[in-house]
């Protein structure tokens, strides 16, 4: 706000020195092609899927966008206004191909759909659950016929489980009494580890997590290590320990994801940059490996 | 044959006479051995060696046997040494003619108004009296005379210590005054008080002094013993109209400061501004090494620094925000002021607390002899000074202010916007000076400036700096002198909005610190100036305090907890000169620093980025009780050595230690960015400098060339996060990370400081990167990047052109690369989310600046009697209307995102100014 102000305020006076003394002039940004948007996340047990999208120019605007609009030889790429406003560019030229552990290669097929239990849409899908053990890897393979190429891979992380949650509470009575949440779980020594830890509580539904931490190893290698909030929960909540135990591309992902959710919203902010897992395009490819632990705080 | 010699003789003291006040260079020194030498052996030799030849009775020295040992020893310190216990005088002129006569000295040089016979002060002239200022009829009558120093005292063996003031004809006095004996490269400069303290020989000695703006002066004397000689210089009405930004025209060779540049007010007053009015800051700018932070602006980064990185003091009074109406307008009044001072590389150890630089801002002292004043009218502001003797002569007062109209010419223009807009600054100084006696002076100095502006919205924004100092001079002696220094600056800004009753609140910011410095200096010798003193600093600062305005504002108040701390320093710093081509400074500061409670502070995860989700309790710390203290040492160093007598080399090392900081997200520098002291989690900024240059003087020392490298490495200064919050942010350390930063680069510059045409080129090359890669954050994947100040070509030519004594005309031209911005490139989706991708941080630059600046002066008639001197300025800012992009933003416009380069004057701005005295 103090930042339009001020901006505002220079024009301003800029005006108030003579006439039309401020210009605005268009930008010219740098050219710059488009590129394949890949997000593939792989879990044991789940048939994989991937969605692969086109990023669109920043500028200019594209005003009143129709609701499709359909591929042609020279740009096989589909666009869809979805209704969440959303509008996305789907290449329908693109091979996915996934290779396992083994070394066998599957190919996904193009069979674009929106998952109805989380409301995500995704654009290829297998076949079969995939079987996975701890330090298996599995590569990725995009390719359109327009000769861009996405490259990446995956290893399967360690499971490493909760070892307890428990709670406590502020010893105030009334509305004040408060409850803390601690989450504990013990670190590999011999690795360099990196985790999510989300706290979901129910009753606080609308809010996608009451705690979301990310952190790494570098101070408790091989230790357990107790995750500990202040107190705020309340007597009845029932909360969600969700502990990922991540590779370091996929933790560095997720950290320019928060980056660039503080950045929103402020033109002069210094933006922050997403940092792919993937090479020759953007987007990320990972294995979730996850233990889950809930409590109700009584 | 007689006659002969007699002409030879005259033709001699003539030459000398014509050759005098020239620019005298060290002269040669004498190097050997003589072991019971025959004077007339003595003599050969000496010619044989140097370029001294001796004139002598070999009847008067045929018994004098010398026996001495001299290594890059000055001749007349040999002579003395071999003279001394003899009835023996010599005197040497300027063709090092050196004459040995028994009785009395051989007079080298006529006084300047021989020919004028009345009126004439005899030279055999009553002695001053010692101790006493010898009060100077007039100055231009003076250096005929022969002043006796120390008559009456006991006798001092070898030395003596010649202290005094150097002033001008309005008793003004004049810093950075070279005064020497007979070897310049010895001389000192006066100090902010225009005192000097001169260890010299006993015996007959030529006192030179020397300043920029003023007549060579010189005085005679006979130094009996130590004692106190003032000297009154004559305005040199020629040089007024020069562009000259060092002092002395050799000091740029010759003194052992590097990275200084002096900027007199006077030179200020010729360069183009955008509004007319003569501006401190705009002028710096210009200085190599100095870069705008945005035009508009005048914040400034000194060699790759933050723009918080500078200290700015008026009178030793720090100022906070020395910018009006947003960076239009400096906040000193030019008319006010006597020079400044921008110390780039070697900060003198009596400075501290910043890590860039220091922009000491001097005021005139007012005038000792009469009544006067000065002002002028612009288009935008109108400015009065006036100034007048105190206690008849003893003292003078000045005052001066400033206010803008611009309020009135809002309301002229069409659109509602404007009409209800508000935009208007004034600033009121004042200064005191008075002698008590000659051990005692005191100085005080107030400053108030205020903003106010209400632009286009329902906020008016509001800004007041408050800084006042107070200084007691006292002498301890011909070679010891102290100044007790108290200081106060308070800076406070407020913003309101008060449009919609429900949302109607105002947000209050202030600073307060005060703080005692006491500073010694000792003229220990002639090779050894010692500098030592402390000081003091207690910080009061209220970062935030929201309040709810009328009864129906639905805002909650909040206020932030007070943030205190204490800052101190101990310093001790020697200037030596071991021979008369190396000098060294060393100096090292001492400071200590502690964040004082009362305060309740967060602790947080270990190993985690600091942010809500990572707190996991709180410390609280009582009144007084110290919640973080750092010190460290602060080291000052530098060298000087001549490589000729035109031609120096100096290199230096500085490091510097910062513990307040201000926080700015945006790349300009805007009055509601505020200033926080260091705390456990906001570590002090360190800075370590390393710099060499050369420096060469060409055709008689009227052009100056120098390039200066220099290599600064930064540490803990601050970063932000992406999207920090700093406004009424009670968690500041979650918003930022600390930085580490390096500049590099090197700075030429070509002057030419007399004749019809002076001024400068300058060319910088300058890095500036920053490295953010904590174990808990990291920007560019941990890589170097630019800062936002790194604009590494730079190039300006300031000119000016004395077309006669009336006109003169002077052109800017600047040009520097663009400055570094991060663009987004293009958008995708996400998980859902539309995602922007962005370049790395800085990858892309603004396009390159260039302007080019031009003003003519035109002086009023030069007649002595006349009611008031005026001028007119009239000048064009922006003569090729370039269209400079100040920044590149983007908006939502009707659900859309634009692109905007936005450039503030896109057009010539012509204005006109008319400045007087009287």
């Amino acid at each position: 706000m103090k930042i339009y102000s001020w901006v505002s305020g220079l024009v301003g006076l800029a005006l108030l020195a003579g006439c039309n003394l401020e210009n605005e002039l268009d930008v010219v940004l740098p050219a710059y092609a488009n590129e394949l948007v890949v997000e593939c996340y792989l879990e044991a047990g789940t048939v994989p899927r991937l969605t692969v999208l086109e990023s669109g120019p920043y500028l200019p605007p594209t005003p009143d966008r129709p609701t499709i609009t359909l591929p042609t030889a020279t740009t096989p790429v589909l666009g869809v206004a979805l209704p969440s406003g959303q509008s996305v560019a789907v290449p329908v030229d693109v091979t996915v191909r996934l290779t396992l552990p083994s070394g066998q290669i599957v190919p996904l097929r193009f069979a674009p759909g929106i998952d109805p239990a989380t409301g995500k849409y995704f654009t290829h899908t297998g076949t079969a659950p995939l079987a996975m053990q701890a330090g298996q890897r599995f590569a990725l393979d995009v390719q359109d016929t327009r000769g861009r190429r996405v490259t990446g891979t995956a290893g399967v992380p360690t499971f490493v489980p909760i070892d307890s949650v428990r709670y406590g509470f502020n010893g105030l009575s009334g509305a004040d009494r408060q409850a803390n949440f601690i989450t504990r779980w013990t670190d590999p020594a011999a690795t360099a580890d990196y985790y999510r830890l989300l706290l979901n509580n129910r009753r606080d539904a609308l809010n996608d997590a009451a705690s979301d931490l990310a952190l790494d190893d570098r101070l408790f290698n091989g230790q357990s290590y107790t995750a500990l909030t202040t107190y705020r929960f309340d007597p009845g909540d029932t909360l969600t320990a969700t502990l990922f135990h991540m590779e370091p591309a996929y933790y560095s992902f997720q950290q320019s994801i928060r980056e660039a959710v503080r950045a929103t919203g402020n033109p002069f902010a210094q933006p922050a940059r997403i940092r792919n897992t993937v090479q020759g395009g953007l987007g990320v490819f990972a294995v979730l490996v996850a233990d889950r632990r809930t409590q109700i705080l009584r | 044959m007689p006659n002969l010699y007699r002409a030879a003789f005259v033709l001699a003291l003539l030459g000398s006479r014509l050759a005098s006040y020239g620019q005298a260079a060290p002269p040669p020194a004498l190097t050997g051995t003589f072991a019971g030498v025959p004077f007339a052996e003595f003599a050969r030799r000496v010619a044989a060696t140097t370029p001294y030849r001796l004139y002598f009775d070999p009847a008067e020295t045929d018994s004098l046997r010398v026996t001495l040992t001299a290594t890059a020893q000055p001749v007349p310190e040999v002579l003395r040494q071999v003279l001394g216990p003899t009835r023996l005088h010599f005197s040497i002129d300027d063709d090092y003619r050196v004459y040995i006569t028994a009785g009395e000295p051989v007079q080298t040089q006529l006084p300047d108004n021989f020919f004028q016979a009345p009126g004439l002060p005899p030279t055999d002239a009553p002695p001053a009296r010692p101790s006493r200022p010898v009060a100077a009829p007039r100055p231009a009558a003076a250096p005929g005379r022969v002043y006796e120093i120390g008559l009456g005292q006991a006798a001092a063996s070898g030395q003596a210590t010649l202290s005094g003031r150097v002033r001008d004809a309005k008793g003004e006095s004049v810093v950075g005054a070279l005064v020497s004996g007979e070897v310049p490269t010895n001389g000192v400069v006066t100090d902010q008080f225009g005192a000097y303290a001169l260890t010299l020989p006993v015996g007959r000695q030529r006192l030179q002094v020397r300043a920029l703006g003023f007549k060579n002066t010189a005085r005679l004397l006979n130094l009996h013993a130590s004692g106190r000689l003032d000297v009154d210089l004559e305005a040199d009405i020629t040089a007024l109209k020069e562009v000259v930004v060092e002092g002395d025209k050799a000091q740029n060779v010759t003194s052992l400061r590097m990275g200084v540049a002096k900027l007199a007010i006077k030179d200020i007053k010729q360069i183009p501004t955008v509004f007319g009015e003569a501006d401190i800051l705009r002028v710096v700018l210009l200085l190599p090494g100095v870069k705008s932070i945005g035009e508009g602006s005048t914040g400034f980064s000194v060699r790759g620094g933050g723009a918080d990185q500078n200290l700015v003091l008026y009178n030793d009074a720090v100022i906070y925000n020395p910018a009006h109406l947003f960076g239009f307008f400096s906040a000193f009044n030019a008319d006010m002021l006597k020079s400044a001072e921008l110390y780039k590389s070697t900060v003198p150890a009596r400075y501290g607390g910043r890590l860039s630089s220091v922009l000491d801002v001097v005021t005139r002292d007012g005038n000792r002899k009469q009544f006067a004043g000065a002002g002028g009218l612009g288009l935008l502001t109108s400015r009065l000074t006036l100034e007048g003797p105190l206690a008849s002569g003893k003292g003078a007062w000045l005052v001066g202010g400033r206010t803008t109209y611009s309020d009135w010419l809002l309301r002229q223009l069409p659109g509602r916007n404007l009409q209800n807009s508000a935009a208007g600054f004034s600033d009121l100084s004042g200064h005191l000076a008075y002698d008590l006696n000659d051990h005692n002076s005191l100085y005080a100095t107030a400053y108030y400036s205020r903003d106010r502006f209400r632009l286009a919205t329902d906020t008016v924004y509001s800004y007041q700096n408050l800084a006042g100092s107070l200084k007691w001079k006292h002498t301890l002696g011909d070679k010891l002198y102290g100044v007790l220094t108290g200081t106060f600056s308070r800076y406070q800004y407020a913003f309101r909005s008060d449009n919609n009753p429900t949302r109607a609140s105002e947000v209050g910011y202030n600073l307060n610190q005060g703080g005692v410095q006491v500073d010694f200096t000792k003229f220990a010798s002639t090779r050894h100036t010692i500098e030592f003193g402390g000081s003091t600093l207690r910080y009061f600062i209220n970062p935030g305090q929201l309040t709810a305005l009328g009864d129906n504002s639905l805002v909650v108040n909040q206020k932030l907890p007070q943030e205190q701390a204490q800052e101190s320093a101990l310093y001790l710093a020697d200037r030596f000169e071991p021979t008369p081509r190396l000098s060294l400074d060393a100096g090292l500061r001492y400071s200590l620093f502690s964040a004082l409670g009362p305060r309740e502070v967060r602790t947080y995860q270990p190993g985690l980025s600091r942010s809500e989700g990572t707190v996991t309790g709180r410390t609280s710390y009582g009144r007084g009780q110290a919640l973080a203290t750092y010190h460290g040492p602060e080291w000052r160093a530098a060298a000087k050595y001549m490589l000729s007598d035109k031609l120096s080399v100096k290199a230096s090392y500085n490091r510097s230690r910062q513990y307040i900081h201000q926080l700015t997200n945006t790349t300009v520098v805007s009055p509601t960015d505020n200033w926080k002291l260091s705390d456990g989690y906001i570590l002090p900024q360190v800075a370590d400098q390393f710099s060499l240059g050369f420096y060469r003087n060409l055709r008689s020392n009227s052009v100056e060339v120098s390039v200066e490298a220099y290599y600064k490495q930064l540490y803990n200064f601050l970063d932000y996060k992406d999207g920090a919050t700093l406004l009424l942010n009670p968690h500041l350390e979650t918003a930022v990370v600390n930085a580490r930063g390096r500049a590099y680069g090197a700075e030429f510059l070509v002057r030419k400081t007399t004749g019809q045409l002076t001024g400068w080129v300058s060319y910088t090359y300058a890095r500036s990167l920053v490295q953010v890669n904590t174990a808990t954050d990291q920007v560019n994947e941990g890589n170097w990047y630019p800062s936002n100040y790194d604009k590494p070509h730079d190039a300006t030519l300031v000119g000016n052109f004395r077309f006669n004594r009336r006109i003169s005309a002077s052109l800017n031209f600047n040009y520097s690369t663009g400055r570094p911005i991060t663009l987004p490139l293009s958008q995708y989706y996400l998980n859902n989310v539309l995602r922007v991708f962005y370049s790395e941080r800085n990858a892309y630059r603004v396009p390159d600046y260039y302007r080019v600046d031009l003003a003519f002066n035109l002086e009023g008639n030069h007649k002595i009697k006349k009611l008031a001197h005026g001028s007119w300025t009239l000048a064009i800012y922006n003569l090729l209307g370039r269209r400079n992009p100040y920044s590149i933003y983007f908006q939502a416009r009707q659900g859309q995102i634009n692109g905007y380069q936005l450039a503030i004057f896109g057009q010539p701005i012509p204005t006109v100014t008319y400045n007087f005295r009287f």
